[in-house]
Order: C-alpha cells, then sequence, then structure tokens
C-alpha cells in the first residue's frame, strides 16, 4: 500500500536548532528551506539542485511562505517584522518592512486564499489586514499564559473557515493539551471570539501525548502506549483509537500526513538504538510500511511534499520519495490484523457518572474500548444486525467503519439483493430492472446496495465468501445493476473503477456457470457487459488519441494533419 | 503548369517468392526462377532488366535452373530436365530423370555435362553438347536425397551434398571417391549448398548455421565457422576463388575472403570479412556478378549490392511491363495481375464554381516508415535527394473515389503474358500461352458489360498493343508481328503477318511501339532481346519494311516514336533519337547530360510531355523528366547552388516507391500507379528467422 524508496539528502543542515522548516515554492517541485537565521534556499526536489537563495542580515523566526495570492514570498523577521519580496535577486536587508507590535508566531498559507498570520498570543489575522493594522492590533493575550501554541492548522467547514490550535499548558506537572477551534472571519482573517471551543485531550489512563498533528478537519493525537487517537474538528467528536507499530513511543514522535489515508511518523524505533520511519494507514489501522534510519532526531519537523517525505536528520535535511496506493490488496492484509493485547486494566470510577469519551452507539462502545480492529468491530456487530433486519442501524454501522471484512460485504450484499427483491422481475426486461433499480420504495435499499459496492475489499478473500453464499440470480441481477449505475448515473471516477472490479469478480466466481448454464438471461447480462466494457475501451483508446493532440495544443504547438498514406489522392505537382 | 496526377495505390499484385537462380557468366543473364514456377530472365550487363518471361503453371516446380551457353535447362519435383525454347517461351525439350523428384542441378565449365541429383539419391548424368539432352550415365545410388551438386572447374568431380553427409564422385566412372560425415553429435546436418575450389578444397554451408571447408582429397575438416544463426542456404564462391558469399534463413550476407600468408604462399586461411543486412527473408540464392553481388529469396526482390562502394539497389517484384494501360477518353485504368485483370475507374476532383481545383490545405503525405532500423535502405542518388519537386504537396479534394469495374479472370486461370485497353476505351486484350482473348466492354448506368470478341489466326503473343484509333492491333509471337484490324462487330481479323527474321536476326521481339498517325503514314518499331530494332512504315494498307537502326551493344529498355523521332532508352542509361523522316540518327544526348549517368535502374517506359518538349522516363523508383531545353527558372529552389548541379537543370527528378505505371491522361492531367514497399512486405509470408533483442528465435 505504502512503499518508500532510498533515501536522499536535499541539503545539509548548518545548525539543526535554528532551523525554521520547510515550505512549498510557487512551483510543487520546489521547496523552500529556511535554514536558520539568516538563510532561505530553494531546492528542486526531482535532482536536489540548489536553485535559489536568499541571505538576511535579521533574524528570521519563522519558515519562509510563498504566498499564492500575492505571488510573493513571506518571511517573518526578528519575531515582529514582515517582508516580502517576488523575485529571487532581491535583496532581503533593502525590502519595505512591515512592522507589528504583537510578535509573531508563523504565517500559514491556506489553499485558494490569503496567508494567516499567527500570532504568538492566538490571535491571527489575514496577512492583508494584518499588514494595514499592524499598528493597533490587539496585543491582549487570547490563550492563558501557561499555554503555548504547538501546532496550527486552518479548515473549513460549511464555506466557513476555522482555524485551530493545539495548546500545551505547562502549569500542573503533567502537559495538559488543548484543541482550541475558532472561526475566522473573511477577508480580515480575525478571530470571532465568540465562537471560540475548546476541548481537552484527556484520557483515563496514566498516559501522556508523545506526537500531535492538524491536517485539514482532523487531528492526530499519539499516546505514548502507543495508541493513535483522531478527532474530527467537524463532527466535533473523537473518532476512535488505533495501535501504532514498530515505533516506540517513549519519547517524542513526528507526524505528517501523507495522503491517501496514510500518517508518516517519525520517532524512535522500539529498540531505542536507531531511528524509524513508519508510513501507517489510519482506515485500517495499520502500519503499510516502515524504513529504517541511524539517528533520531528529537522534535524532527516532517513534511511531504510532491510524492516526497522531508525530513530533519541530525545535520541534513533527507528526503524520501514514497508510493501510495489506495487499493488494498492481499498481501498488504498479510498479519497486520493481529489483535496486540491491551494491557491497559481500565480504571473502574465507582459514584461519579463518566462522561463518555467516544459518542458511538452502546454495541459499538464496548467493543471499542477493547481496542478491536475495525474488522472485528464489523463481523460482531452486522450478523446481528442483519438478523434483526434493522437497514437503519446497518447503514449507521457502516458509515462508522471503513475496513469491512469480506464476508459481511458479501452476507450485506446477499441481504440487500433479498430486500430489494429481483426475483419478482426478469433481469432480461430492461424497463423492470430500471424500475427496481430506481424506484421510490427501493431508495433507502438501492442505496445500501450502492455503498456496499464503494467499499474497498480483497478480491482474494472475497472470492470464496462469495461462492458460497451468493447465488447466479443474485449475481446476474448485481451485473445488471452495475451496468445500470455506470450507463444511468454520474459517478465518480473511484467509484466507477471499483464497480469495474466487481464486474470482473463476479465473472471470475460463477465463470464455470456461466460456461455451463444456457440460460438465456445469463447470455443477456453478459451481452450487456460486454457492450459496455466494449464501449469503455472505445472510449479510453479515443482519449488515448485524443491526448497527445491536447498535449500539443497546450504547449502550443502546432497538429501536424498526419493523414495515413490513403490509396487515392489526386495531387498537383510540376512535372 | 502544374499536372493533376492521380496516385493510385490500389494496384497491389502479390509478390511471388524466388526459388532458385542461374546466372550465365558469359552472356550475362540471369535466369530466376519463383515460387509459381514461372522463369524470368534478366539481362544484367548494365542495370537489370527483365527481357523474357516463361510463364509459370499450376502445380509446377522449379527447384534447379541452369545455362548452356545460351540454352536454359531446369528441373524440378516433377523429375523431368527440361529444356526451355526462349524464343517460344515454352519447353523444347525434356527427359524423365530416375529417382523421382530433383533437386538440384550443375553443368561443367565445359558446358557438356548435366548432372541432377535426385530425391532417391540418384546422380543422373546427362550430356548437354551439340544442343542435345543425352542420358550418359546413372551414378551409384547414395541414401539420402541430393539437395545440392557441383562440378570442379575440369568437370572431372562432382561434389554432392546431402543429409548429413556429403560425397565426392568421379565423374567419369560414377564411383563416390570420398564420402565426408557432416552431422554434429548426432545432430541432423543438412547441407543446404556446396562449393569446389580448384585446390579440391570443398565449402559446405548446413543447417546449423555453419560454413565448413573440408580437405577434398582426406575428407578432412579444414576450417568451420558458425557464420549464422540460421540454415545456410547459399553459398557463391568468386571467379578468382578469393572471397565468397554466404546467406540463408539467417538473412545476414556474410563474405570470407581467402588471406594467404605472405611468408609462406602455400598457406592460406578464410576470414569473415564484411557482413550485409540487407534483407528480411529468406535469402535462397547469391549471384556475383562482376563487381556487385545480387542477392535473391523468399521476398522477391531482385536485391543488388556492392561494397566499396557500399550501395544497396533493390528491384520489387512486379508484374513484368508493360503492367498498366489507360484509356484516356473514358479515364479507364487497366491492370494486369497474374492471372486476372482489373478495370478501374479513375475518380475525380472537386472544382470551385470558377472552375478552380479545391486545393486541401498543404498535407504532406508521407509512406510509414519502414520499422526495421538495422536493414540497409536502398542507396540514393544524391541528385534524388536535391530533387526540386516540392515538398509541399497539394492534394486535391476527391468528388468520386475510383470504381473497380471489373475484374477478368484469365482463361483457365493461366499466366497473363500481356494485355492492353483500347485508348477508346471500348476493347481489352489479353493474351496467355496458349490463348488470346478480346472482349468488349459496354458500360450502362454502372452496370459493366463483358462481351468476347472472336481473335482469328493469333493463338498467343507475348507483346500487344491497339493503334491511336483503337481500330488496329499490333502483336508479337516469337519473331513474328501480327497486324489486325479491330471491328466492334467482327472482332479482330489479321490483316498482315510480318516475319521479322530478316531483320531481327535473333532472340524474340521485346518492345514493339507504335507511333500516331503522322504526315508520312503510322510508324511501327520492333525491337528483339539482342537489341536490334527495325522500322516499318504503313503508308495506306500495309506496314512496309523501312530501315534498321544501327546495332548498339546493349539491349533497348524503352522506346517511344514522338513527332516522327524514335527515342530509344538503353540499360547502360544511354539515350538515341533517330530521325524517321530523314532517317538519320540525331546523335546520343545521355553525355550531354550530367546526371544521367548515375541513373542505377533501367528505364522501363518513356512518355513524351504532353504540352512541353520534354520526356518523362520511368522506373521503379523514380520518374525523371528531362527536358530538350533548359527548364525555366522557376524550377529552381531560391538557394544557392553548387554550378555541377546548376548544368543538371534540365534534368527534374521525382522519387515515386515503387512506380508501377505513369501515363497522362490529358495534358493537365495523369495517372500514377504507386505500389508502396509495405503493401509488399505485408503480402509476403511471415519472417522465419526474427532477430529479438540479438537473440535469434526461428520458428
Amino acid at each position: 500500500m505504502a512503499k518508500f524508496h532510498s533515501y536522499y539528502v536535499l541539503c545539509p543542515l548548518i545548525d539543526q536548532n535554528s532551523f525554521l522548516g520547510v515550505n512549498v515554492d510557487r512551483e510543487n517541485e520546489n521547496v523552500l528551506v529556511t535554514l536558520g537565521r539568516n538563510v532561505v534556499n530553494k531546492y528542486r526536489l526531482s535532482d536536489q539542485k540548489q536553485i535559489g537563495g536568499w541571505t538576511s542580515k535579521d533574524h528570521i523566526t519563522s519558515a519562509v511562505i510563498y504566498d499564492t495570492e500575492q505571488e510573493s514570498y513571506i518571511g517573518v523577521f526578528n519575531k515582529n517584522t514582515i517582508k516580502a519580496w517576488k523575485d529571487e535577486g532581491e535583496n532581503l536587508d533593502k525590502l519595505k518592512k512591515y512592522k507589528f507590535t504583537a510578535n509573531i508566531l508563523k504565517v500559514i498559507p491556506r489553499h485558494n486564499q490569503t496567508s494567516l498570520i499567527i500570532f504568538e498570543n492566538g490571535n491571527c489575522a489575514s496577512l492583508p489586514y494584518g499588514i494595514e493594522n499592524r499598528k493597533t492590533y490587539e496585543s491582549k493575550l487570547f490563550i492563558k499564559e501557561s499555554e503555548t501554541i504547538i501546532e496550527v492548522g486552518s479548515y473549513n467547514s460549511d464555506k466557513q473557515e476555522y482555524i485551530c490550535f493545539i495548546l500545551k499548558s505547562k502549569s500542573t506537572k503533567r502537559e495538559r493539551y488543548e484543541i482550541l477551534t475558532c472561526a475566522v472571519r473573511d477577508e480580515l482573517g480575525d478571530l470571532e471570539k465568540a465562537n471560540v471551543i475548546r476541548e481537552k485531550v484527556s484520557r483515563t489512563d496514566n498516559v501522556f501525548v508523545v506526537g500531535q498533528l492538524v491536517k485539514n478537519d482532523l487531528v492526530f493525537f499519539l499516546w505514548n502506549d502507543s495508541k493513535l487517537s483522531v478527532y474530527n474538528l467537524i463532527t466535533k467528536s473523537w473518532k476512535k483509537m488505533v495501535t501504532v507499530p514498530w515505533i516506540s513511543t517513549s519519547s517524542c514522535v513526528s507526524l505528517a500526513w501523507m495522503g491517501e489515508n496514510h500518517l508518516i511518523l517519525f520517532g524512535s524505533n522500539t529498540d531505542e538504538d536507531g531511528a524509524i520511519l513508519v508510513a501507517f494507514n489510519v482506515i485500517l489501522g495499520v502500519g503499510s510500511c516502515k524504513y529504517p534510519m541511524k539517528m533520531y532526531t528529537k522534535d524532527a519537523k516532517l513534511y511531504c511534499f510532491n510524492k516526497r517525505i522531508i525530513l530533519q536528520g541530525s545535520n541534513h535535511i533527507a528526503m524520501v520519495p514514497y508510493v501510495v496506493e489506495t487499493d488494498r490488496n492481499l498481501s498488504s492484509l498479510l498479519g497486520s490484523h493481529d489483535i496486540i493485547p491491551d494491557n491497559v486494566t481500565e480504571i473502574a470510577d465507582w459514584g461519579t457518572p463518566t462522561v463518555p469519551l467516544f459518542p458511538v452507539g452502546n454495541v459499538i462502545k464496548d467493543l471499542w474500548t477493547k481496542g478491536l480492529t475495525e474488522r472485528n468491530l464489523c463481523a460482531q456487530i452486522i450478523p446481528l444486525l442483519i438478523e434483526k433486519n434493522d437497514l437503519k442501524g446497518i447503514l449507521e454501522v457502516l458509515n462508522e467503519f471503513k475496513d469491512i471484512p469480506e464476508s459481511v460485504i458479501v452476507s450485506l450484499l446477499s441481504y440487500a439483493i433479498k430486500i430489494i427483491n429481483p426475483n419478482s422481475i426478469d433481469v432480461t426486461d430492461e424497463d423492470a430492472v430500471q424500475n427496481l433499480c430506481f424506484s421510490e420504495e427501493n431508495k433507502e435499499k438501492i442505496e445500501l446496495l450502492k455503498y456496499l459496492l464503494q467499499i474497498s475489499f480483497s478480491d482474494a478473500i472475497i472470492i470464496p465468501h462469495l461462492r458460497n453464499s451468493f447465488t447466479l440470480s443474485g449475481a446476474l441481477f448485481l451485473i445488471s445493476f452495475i451496468v445500470h449505475v455506470i450507463n444511468d448515473l454520474e459517478i465518480h471516477i473511484v467509484y466507477e473503477s471499483k464497480l469495474y472490479d466487481w464486474c470482473i469478480l463476479l465473472m471470475d466466481t460463477f465463470y464455470q456457470q456461466y460456461l455451463i448454464t444456457k440460460d438465456n438471461k445469463v447470455t443477456y447480462v453478459l451481452d450487456k457487459l460486454q457492450k459496455l466494457t466494449v464501449s469503455l475501451i472505445d472510449n479510453l483508446n479515443t482519449i488515448n488519441k485524443a491526448m497527445p493532440v491536447v498535449d500539443k495544443l497546450i504547449h502550443g504547438n502546432q497538429v501536424p494533419e498526419e493523414k495515413a498514406l490513403s490509396s487515392y489522392t489526386i495531387e498537383l505537382i510540376n512535372i | 503548369m502544374e499536372t493533376k496526377v492521380h496516385k493510385f495505390r490500389f494496384y497491389n499484385p502479390k509478390p511471388i517468392s524466388i526459388q532458385c537462380v542461374s546466372y550465365e557468366k558469359r552472356l550475362k543473364l540471369l535466369a530466376v526462377a519463383r515460387k509459381d514456377a514461372s522463369i524470368e530472365i534478366w539481362d544484367v550487363n548494365y542495370s537489370p532488366y527483365l527481357i523474357q518471361v516463361i510463364p509459370g503453371a499450376e502445380n509446377a516446380s522449379v527447384e534447379a535452373l541452369a545455362w548452356v551457353n545460351n540454352r536454359l535447362l531446369s528441373t524440378g519435383l516433377g523429375g523431368a530436365l527440361v529444356e526451355w525454347d526462349l524464343e517460344y517461351l515454352s519447353i523444347k525439350n525434356s527427359v524423365m530423370l530416375t529417382g523421382f523428384a530433383a533437386w538440384c542441378l550443375d553443368v561443367d565449365n565445359t558446358k557438356t555435362l548435366a548432372a541432377v541429383g535426385t530425391e532417391q539419391g540418384y546422380v543422373n548424368l546427362y550430356s548437354v553438347s551439340d544442343g542435345n539432352i543425352e542420358y550418359k550415365r546413372l551414378f551409384d545410388k547414395q541414401e539420402g536425397r541430393i539437395l545440392c551438386c557441383k562440378f570442379n572447374k575440369t568437370g572431372n568431380i562432382l561434389v554432392t551434398g546431402s543429409i548429413d553427409t556429403i560425397r565426392l564422385w568421379n565423374a567419369n566412372t560414377g564411383h563416390a571417391t570420398c564420402r565426408i560425415s557432416c552431422n554434429r553429435r548426432g545432430r541432423e546436418v543438412i547441407v543446404w549448398d556446396i562449393g569446389i575450389l580448384s585446390d579440391n578444397t570443398i565449402v559446405s554451408g548446413d543447417s546449423l548455421g555453419r560454413l565448413t571447408f573440408w580437405d577434398g582429397n582426406t575428407g578432412d575438416q579444414v576450417e568451420s565457422f558458425l557464420s549464422h544463426k540460421a540454415d545456410i542456404l547459399s553459398l557463391v564462391i568468386s571467379e578468382d576463388e578469393t572471397y565468397l558469399y554466404c546467406s540463408g534463413i539467417d538473412p545476414v550476407i556474410n563474405m570470407f575472403k581467402k588471406i594467404v600468408n605472405a611468408d609462406n604462399p602455400s598457406e592460406t586461411r578464410w576470414v569473415k570479412n564484411i557482413q550485409r543486412n540487407i534483407h528480411e527473408h529468406d535469402v535462397r540464392a547469391l549471384v556475383i556478378n562482376d563487381r556487385r553481388l545480387i542477392s535473391l529469396g523468399a521476398d522477391g526482390y531482385v536485391t543488388l549490392s556492392s561494397y566499396p562502394p557500399k550501395e544497396v539497389m533493390r528491384i520489387p517484384p512486379m508484374i513484368p511491363m508493360p503492367r498498366t494501360s489507360v484509356s484516356a477518353a473514358k479515364k479507364l485504368l487497366l491492370l494486369r495481375y497474374n492471372n486476372h485483370l482489373e478495370i478501374w475507374k479513375l475518380g475525380s476532383y472537386a472544382t470551385d464554381d470558377n472552375g478552380q481545383v479545391i486545393i486541401n490545405a498543404g498535407i504532406k503525405q508521407r509512406p510509414n516508415k519502414h520499422n526495421n532500423k538495422e536493414i540497409e535502405k536502398d542507396t540514393e542518388l544524391p541528385i534524388i535527394s536535391k530533387s526540386k519537386f516540392e515538398e509541399r504537396e497539394k492534394s486535391l479534394e476527391i468528388t468520386e473515389e475510383p470504381i473497380k469495374m471489373a475484374s477478368i479472370l484469365a482463361k483457365s486461370k493461366k499466366q497473363i503474358l500481356c494485355c492492353d485497353i483500347s485508348p477508346s476505351g471500348e476493347f481489352i486484350v489479353y493474351s496467355t500461352d496458349t490463348h488470346v482473348r478480346m472482349l468488349k466492354m459496354d458500360e450502362d448506368q454502372g452496370n459493366v458489360s463483358l462481351q468476347k470478341l472472336n481473335v482469328n489466326e493469333l493463338k498467343s503473343c507475348n507483346r500487344v498493343l491497339f493503334s491511336e484509333d483503337s481500330q488496329m492491333m499490333v502483336a508479337s509471337r516469337a519473331s513474328d508481328l501480327f497486324v489486325l484490324h479491330v471491328d466492334v462487330d467482327v472482332g479482330a481479323t489479321l490483316q498482315q503477318k510480318i516475319p521479322t527474321r530478316k531483320y531481327l536476326k535473333e532472340g524474340s521481339i521485346l518492345h514493339i511501339i507504335l507511333s500516331t498517325q503522322t504526315p508520312n503514314g503510322i510508324y511501327l518499331a520492333a525491337a528483339n532481346t539482342t537489341g536490334e530494332i527495325a522500322v516499318w512504315l504503313k503508308k495506306t494498307k500495309k506496314f512496309e519494311y523501312l530501315l534498321n537502326l544501327p546495332k548498339y551493344h546493349c539491349v533497348p529498355c524503352a522506346m517511344v516514336i514522338h513527332d516522327m523521332i524514335l527515342f530509344i532508352s538503353y540499360v547502360d542509361q544511354e539515350f538515341m533519337q533517330y530521325d524517321l523522316a530523314e532517317q538519320k540518327l540525331m546523335g546520343s544526348g545521355s553525355k550531354s547530360i550530367p546526371c544521367w549517368g548515375q541513373r542505377k535502374m533501367a528505364a522501363h517506359s518513356i512518355v513524351p510531355h504532353p504540352t512541353r518538349e520534354a520526356l518523362l522516363f520511368t522506373d521503379e523508383t523514380a520518374l525523371w523528366v528531362l527536358d530538350k531545353h533548359k527548364i525555366p527558372e522557376y524550377y529552381e529552389p531560391e538557394v544557392k547552388r553548387r554550378p555541377d548541379i546548376e548544368s543538371s537543370s534540365r534534368v527534374n527528378i521525382m522519387p515515386v516507391k515503387y512506380l508501377a505505371g505513369f501515363h497522362w491522361l490529358t495534358n493537365s492531367e495523369a495517372v500514377l500507379i504507386e505500389i508502396l514497399p509495405e503493401k509488399i512486405v505485408m503480402q509476403l509470408p511471415p519472417i522465419m528467422h526474427k532477430k529479438k533483442h540479438n537473440m535469434v528465435i526461428s520458428k
């Protein structure tokens, strides 16, 4: 599912304590490395060449970013000054300075919006607004004095921009963490203070946080017992807890988002004699890949740009290219579902009513706390619900989980087909199938079926289940249904590709039956599927032919009208 | 003014593989037998030129050919030794052999003995002196078929190759003197071709791709080279025995050279010299023709190569000339195939309201690039690459596509020898070796009807053509000319038979041409295979002998009468003009045209330009336009040119690969029949031996 390639050195690090961070440049391909107090360099990731850079007499105090809206580089100097510049050759000491009264923590770029200035006191402002009002800007503390902002992220919910801080307070013996979210006003970019929500990060056990990350609307915390908890900022709920393998959680772990449901973690290895880089699938709760390294760096900065992991090493910045795939295959699941024995005993709290940490259904709750994987949970819960014929319940539970065992998928499919009852109609009757699939009364059942087909699975595992508990007529209906969905509905490309996978799977499963039966229905349905496939292939071929032409047009090249040498032409020739 | 040229690419006769070859060193004639048992005789004195074709027959086979001076012998799976009549292009004499199917044939140096190797292991020895074929002796029977045989230079030793074995025979007694076993570790080895040197060294090429030298006296192996990755089918040793070429299913041609030790001249070694990669298909035969190597094989091409200078020239397998003819009046095109004819009606182009042609924006049509990069390309003439023809072709919008109107299968599916369509488009005539057929074609609103007409007193012919007014037809058979009158109702009736033996002393008729109606009458010129040309004139009723042209030393490859001047192009690229009215030679032109001598291909037709004083020479690869006067300025490219090319401006060359025919339709319209090389390759059998990532896979 994920694979790391070999490790390169992007650039040497002068002083690892003063290293400030890495950000993306204008082109995805390049990165801005803010090396220390005075140096910013630009590197190309593909060949690790330095392609530009600036030096400054003033101390740089936060990583330089590229602001796509103003099309300029933004840097923070001496904690209170912002400078903006555009070109390679610019002298940073001669730029106009925008001095603020409050100390600036950092500037964060936002997607398709102005960048945000984050002040150390917890306030923030959009870049142009902040610069305009830099003299008068509020310097009042927004967070408690004992608290420091350790992680900042912005996200979007219902067209409203939010900012999220992870605060760490040192007031008591134990470090306490809190998530603070607050709406950000349009344009101005300052906080709507009426809308502040604080969420305590705590567990009943005697554990502490060793790593944290804000990625869009998700906040990840890694605890010292290797458990990873996720807080969803939109639903304001704690999602679940999974165990992270291969990494020691007794010291700090750096986290970054890899994309495609994967986290990367960098920390000390379990023997604590070296470091390790781990890719972790948060949906399946399994480690996808690990990469051992020599030296562990505490609080190493970790990033992920343009299919490459950027990691702060002891005296250099390293780069690790990777590949991630979402498809689930057998090999990636092998051995990943071992249940790690949970040694933590739950301390019963008699008397005082406890607020459940995870607001999930009662059935799930008990199982959750045992630290079972999603697969195990599903396998226990869903068959019960099917027995009860609880369609709503099934849908709810399914929404909760992403990793559903193949056996459950098959029994759910059988169930869905059973309740739709396609035996009442003839699959060769187009209108009847159409009616059945798109009638109002069946809407919910059809939704279930559609949802089921989106779930990823491993085909090697699913085939025996299908053979055991699926009927030929069910398969025929399912194929007709898939053909209808592909033909008549607008669906996402990932879903469509999954539907084709299902077709292949159904073909494989009932291959011999198809061959043996001389049923007209089988021929009809397979013929329908064949037509669909042929039209897909035709379309792909068309795209294939069109692509180079489009590419040429985009690059402003004239498209040569290469005509095949026809067998008959009349030409004007000087003879 | 620009000419509207119909480029017609629907003519793709199936190429036929070459089976075997024999080369007459003195006359420089090459006999080539194809898979369909037809035999072609090529004159290779200068540019190779096909002079005669003996039609093949169904189920016939020619496995080996041999020349006895100017007599041609062949043998095949039919088990007979056949002598061919090269005048009537038919069998002259045939004797049955002992031992069923015959695989090989060789004639000794003195041209008195012919040895034939047969399936059952008998070597048949015949005496072939004095124009006879007389049984002389049967050699002792050996086990297994005899696949190749060769006489030594003195003719007293015959060496034969068969499966696992090479034998030396005393040709006088018929007893084997030496047997060489050449199987290798129990693997069966087929000796496909063999050669013997003056010092009795035997050279063999076998199915393992080995070229082996044996001592003919002791039967020991002297040297062996694994020169090919698949069977060696052919080898040829030079006259002075200093070098040899070999090739086969692995179509690389390897040259081996004899190296003499400078200190000890009696010590010699053979070493591998150069390697040529000019074929994709099996090479079945190799011939050394002076400095050129002629290689022939399954691809049907006649390929000439030389080194140095490193050059390659390929003559594509095509139906012999004349293969196409047109009726300009009805825009009909007659195409000749091996045993059928096709009649096509040409398409037409769009014109706008002002009568101007509509030009599709300059789309340069490029033929698909040949994908095998390793194969050596045809050597291009430097002048062709500097050709003045515009790169940008202007193609016209086509309103009507060409239509195939009729396909005529020859009587009893025999090979067609010649055909013509009358200029009026009414009559079509063709001949096989036994029948002449004339058909009248009527077209009524797309319905085509063909009606057979009688042809009296003419059994078959090798050349036939209609006069300009479509009322006369001239045909030739061996050394006789037949003039027939053509009538819609009666058919063709013989008007006059002209025996030409008196004027054309040797050989058979190669070309006949008719002039248009001139003030003096109609001229008829005929040339024979030895290069003699005679002219007849029809003033009123009959053709009268007029004159014989001075004999030139080589064969004319194309002739035309235009404005009472007879133009002749010879295979050595010489080009003559003879004024028929004044009856005097106007001299040759070619020396004064600088780049003319660089031509490699023999012209296969000369077409006068309808509007300019210019002649068009066609060959398989190009159309050469020769202007009588210097070509006006606008033909010259704007860039500065070197002076030597400046003087060539009387010549304009248009490369066409491959040009099958060119005819004028009107003053500004012409048709050009083109056969693309890939169309030929497409119809060939798949390649037996493939080179893939440097690994050799034999199918």
